[in-house]
């Protein structure tokens, strides 16, 4: 879609913004065609996302919890785990702090500081003010990850399946609480 | 004849006629083909110039704008390593990546418009070593944002720094590429624009050289046209003139002969044209021309032959020629100068004649200019002036022989001659010699003029009368002696004669004295009377004669005085049954006259009237006035005057031949004493008569200031008529 947009630009930005339409029209028809990560029901879903260049596509939550809690810290292709956390107060963070460390914000301090006195921490986590700069830090760092929620998502990224669903999908534990 | 075989001939005639236009249409031609040419070249090569600042200038902004995003991509990187705030170093990585997608779209727009493959090829490069750059800062961005600042410091110099080079070098050498392409392009046009120029040049050549072609056409056009016009008029001038031509070639034969000399000779010009001199003029050729010709020819000077004499058929012939060499050749002119030598002869025998008469006549002659100098004069003028010889006469004036004040009298009369025109005639003249002699002449000074009819001097002829005039002198003394002698006798006789008639008077009043006696003293008392008057007459005749009668003029009414006149004779009329009218115009002025005199001269005019008509008869009295004139004339129907008579008829002591038809005595004294009555009242008169039929004398007389009408004269004239009257 990004390609065809570039395109579009090449002839003309009303040329590209039609057959921008015609592809989106026609993938909105077509029910083969796959969803957006993190569009539709997903776009409120919490989404975790790595550098396209990873080639990780999903993850158990259980080797997603470890990552987070620096208790795994390589990529299987060896490259390094970068964190990318969002500055606190944030909805984003707080979710993941229920749902994947299970711990509140003080626990969550004391398990950075925990873990960099141990040294399983070699890098602090990276905090972001937005989850555009989320997405952009993680296009930009090869070992990144981070979470946003779908509707922040962009293709400078690759949204992976935790337990093998995709945010928004049945019994994806980051879809957000009907309450 | 067919259209192909005149229409060349019309071509060539209307090129001919219309060299000039059509050259100029043809350089036009020219001018406006290859101009057009020169232009779109030019044009072509301006466009192109055009396109290729265009294209030079958005490469070199595309290249510029790439040097700029490059250099912006690579800053924003450098900025990330500045701090280790993650928001921060992802906003520039993200400008970074932002000036990719910019140099992205520039590449694309260098290779989508670049012209030349060396240009797409240079694209290509940059495009890969903009990527494998890229490769290499998207490393080190990513290390910055890992917080590994050191590699990604190590792996910028390593690998970035290099690649940017290569990235900065290929941006250079495009825009190399883009300076030689641009003077590669500005070499074809200005090589494009010179072949213009060169074209222009050529054609500028081309149609300076058709104009100076065309100029010269039109040249030789006007030069043959005007020689051309020339030969004609010259043809039509030898043609005219009324002198014989011929011209003689080198050869000696005629190539020329007018119309002239075809009317003088007979010969047509188709006899002779060609011919040698000899052949075609044998007469001419007997003469003296040809070896003037061929004189003239050899030294190369023109001749003249004044006369050349020719036998003809009927008379003699004299002919001028005059020989012009030309070209080895000669042009001859000749003219008939038979009549001219006849002339010259009648001149020549006219001035002769002038000059026998000049030198015989015993008349002084003389001719002056304008300023009174002689300019000729004759042998008795030179004589007159005391010169031995005319020529030395010749160049003075009157002042050289004359007193000073008869010299200035010439002058003003030569002056007034000159002035006016007008001849001086008979002017009788006392000329004083320097010695005191006197010279009487009569002079005749007439103004000359020159052929033109200007006056430029004038001429005169002298008569001396010094001879004449003493002789007149001395007939003036004898008759003023004899006016003295009859003045002094007939005073002498009044006193004697009055009492011759006193005495006769009283003896016819004695009684008693027998009728024979008294018949006889009554006769000699008539006889008494007619000698008083004829002495009486003869007094006044002396006494105006000689001034010594004094006239009082005054105012006069002449109609008055004729009526008063009428009255006294109106016996006598009366007797002789004439009838006698008076017509007086109206409004009759007054004369300027001695009334006594008047009387008489108007009572002799009426006594000749009455006593010269047979009985009754008609006797006409009018008065008339004009231009302060009054005329008076008396008409009668009487025995007239013979012609012969008429011019004497108002002489001292004439008495016409017929007047003894009607009357015996007279004196002849009457009508002479009338004209000098009237002559010293300052007027005249005369008379027309006719023998046998009658006559009538008429006088006039100035008028008076005043003015009477005809009812003045009194009512013996007016009677019932104011104008007219008549007696019986």
């Amino acid at each position: 879609m990004l390609r065809v947009l570039r395109n579009s630009q090449r002839g003309g930005t009303l040329t590209g913004l039609v057959a921008a339409m015609a592809i989106l029209s026609l993938q909105w028809r077509l029910p083969l065609a796959a969803p957006a990560p993190g569009a539709g029901q997903g776009g409120q879903a919490l989404a975790f996302i790595v550098n396209k260049a990873n080639p990780v596509d999903n993850l158990s939550f259980q080797d997603l919890r470890k990552i987070f809690l620096a208790e795994r810290t390589r990529w299987p292709n060896g490259k390094s785990v970068t964190l990318v956390m969002q500055d606190e107060g944030q909805s984003e963070r707080e979710v993941l702090l229920r749902q994947l460390y299970h711990m509140t914000e003080g626990d969550y301090h004391r398990q950075v500081l925990q873990a960099e006195f141990t040294g399983s921490l070699q890098s602090d986590p990276k905090l972001l003010s937005t989850p555009q700069g989320v997405v952009k830090f993680v296009s930009f760092v090869p070992g990144a990850v981070g979470y946003v929620t779908g509707g922040e998502v962009s293709d400078s990224v690759k949204v992976i399946k935790v337990d093998g669903l995709l945010p928004g999908q049945p019994g994806y534990k980051f879809n957000p609480s009907p309450h | 004849m067919s259209e192909k075989s005149w229409l060349p001939g019309t071509l060539k005639r209307l090129y001919r006629q219309h060299t000039a236009v059509l050259s100029f249409v043809l350089i036009g031609v020219v001018v406006v083909t290859v101009g057009a040419f020169v232009i779109r070249d030019l044009r072509r090569a301006s466009q192109e110039t055009w396109e290729m600042h265009l294209e030079l200038l958005g490469g070199l902004d595309r290249i510029a704008e790439l040097e700029y995003q490059t250099q912006e991509a690579r800053r924003s990187m450098l900025y990330s390593l500045t701090t280790h705030d993650a928001n921060l170093q992802v906003q520039y990585a993200d400008e970074s990546q932002s000036a990719d997608k910019r140099v992205a779209e520039l590449l694309e727009e260098h290779l989508r418009l670049a012209k030349s493959s060396d240009a797409v090829e240079m694209g290509r490069v940059f495009e890969r070593d903009w990527e494998a750059y890229l490769k290499i800062r998207d490393s080190v961005v990513g290390s910055i944002l890992e917080g590994n600042v050191q590699e990604a410091v190590q792996r910028d110099l390593g690998e970035g720094v290099p690649a940017f080079n290569r990235i900065r070098d290929d941006l250079q050498q495009i825009h190399e590429l883009y300076k030689r392409q641009s003077e590669g392009r500005m070499a074809l046009v200005r090589a494009a624009f010179n072949q213009s120029l060169v074209k222009l040049g050529v054609v500028l050549a081309l149609t300076i050289l058709f104009a100076a072609l065309a100029a010269r056409q039109v040249q030789r056009g006007q030069m043959l046209g005007s020689v051309q016009r020339s030969e004609t008029r010259l043809r039509e001038v030898i043609e005219s003139i009324n002198e014989g031509m011929f011209v003689l070639d080198r050869n000696g034969r005629l190539e020329m002969w007018n119309g002239a000399a075809e009317r003088s000779s007979g010969q047509p010009r188709n006899g002779v044209v060609g011919l040698p001199l000899s052949e075609a003029l044998p007469q001419l050729a007997q003469t003296e021309v040809p070896g003037a010709i061929e004189e003239s020819v050899r030294e190369g000077r023109a001749l003249v032959l004044d006369e050349v004499s020719f036998s003809g058929e009927q008379a003699q012939r004299s002919l001028e020629f005059r020989i012009f060499p030309m070209d080895g050749g000669a042009t001859v002119f000749f003219n008939d100068v038979t009549e001219r030598k006849k002339a010259k002869e009648a001149l020549l025998y006219e001035k002769h004649l002038l000059r026998t008469l000049m030198d015989n006549v015993p008349d002084p002659i003389h001719f002056k200019d304008s300023a009174g100098r002689f300019t000729r004069v004759n042998s008795a003028q030179a004589r007159f002036l005391g010169a031995d010889q005319p020529i030395k006469a010749i160049g003075k004036t009157n002042f050289d022989f004359f007193s000073s004040e008869d010299a200035q009298q010439a002058v003003a009369e030569e002056e007034q001659i000159m002035g006016s025109g007008q001849a001086l005639e008979g002017k009788e003249e006392k000329l004083t010699w320097p010695d005191g002699r006197e010279t009487w002449v009569s002079a005749a000074k007439m103004p000359l003029r020159d052929l033109q009819g200007k006056i430029i001097g004038t001429f005169g002829i002298l008569h001396d009368i010094t001879k004449s005039k003493q002789a007149e002198e001395e007939l003036r003394t004898a008759l003023q002696m004899k006016s003295d002698f009859v003045s002094f006798a007939t005073h002498q006789l009044r006193t004697p004669l009055a009492g011759i008639k006193w005495l006769l008077e009283l003896a016819q009043q004695e009684e008693g004295i027998p009728e024979e006696p008294t018949s006889l003293i009554q006769d000699a008392r008539e006889s008494a009377q007619r000698l008083i008057d004829m002495v009486n007459n003869l007094l006044d005749v002396s006494r105006l004669e000689s001034g010594k009668l004094k006239i009082v003029p005054r105012e006069t009414n002449l109609a008055k005085l004729t009526q008063t006149v009428l009255k006294d004779v109106s016996l006598l009329i009366q007797k002789s049954g004439h009838r006698v009218s008076v017509d007086v115009s109206e409004a009759m002025p007054p004369v300027m006259a001695d009334t006594e005199l008047l009387s008489q001269v108007v009572m002799n005019l009426v006594s000749n009237a009455v006593k010269y008509t047979p009985p009754g008869g008609k006797i006409a009295i009018r008065m008339s006035q004009k231009d302060g004139w009054v005329e008076w004339s008396v008409e009668d129907s009487g025995i007239g005057i013979p012609k012969a008579s008429q011019a004497r008829l108002f002489e001292k002591f004439f008495r016409a031949e017929n007047v003894h038809k009607v009357e015996t005595e007279g004196t002849g004294l009457g009508l002479c004493l009338v004209r000098l009555i009237l002559e010293r009242s300052g007027g005249r008169i005369w008379c027309e008569s006719k023998e046998n039929e009658g006559s009538t004398f008429c006088f006039t007389l100035p008028s008076g200031a005043v003015t009477v009408t005809a009812r003045d004269a009194g009512p013996a004239l007016t009677g019932g008529q104011p104008h007219k009257l008549e007696l019986a």
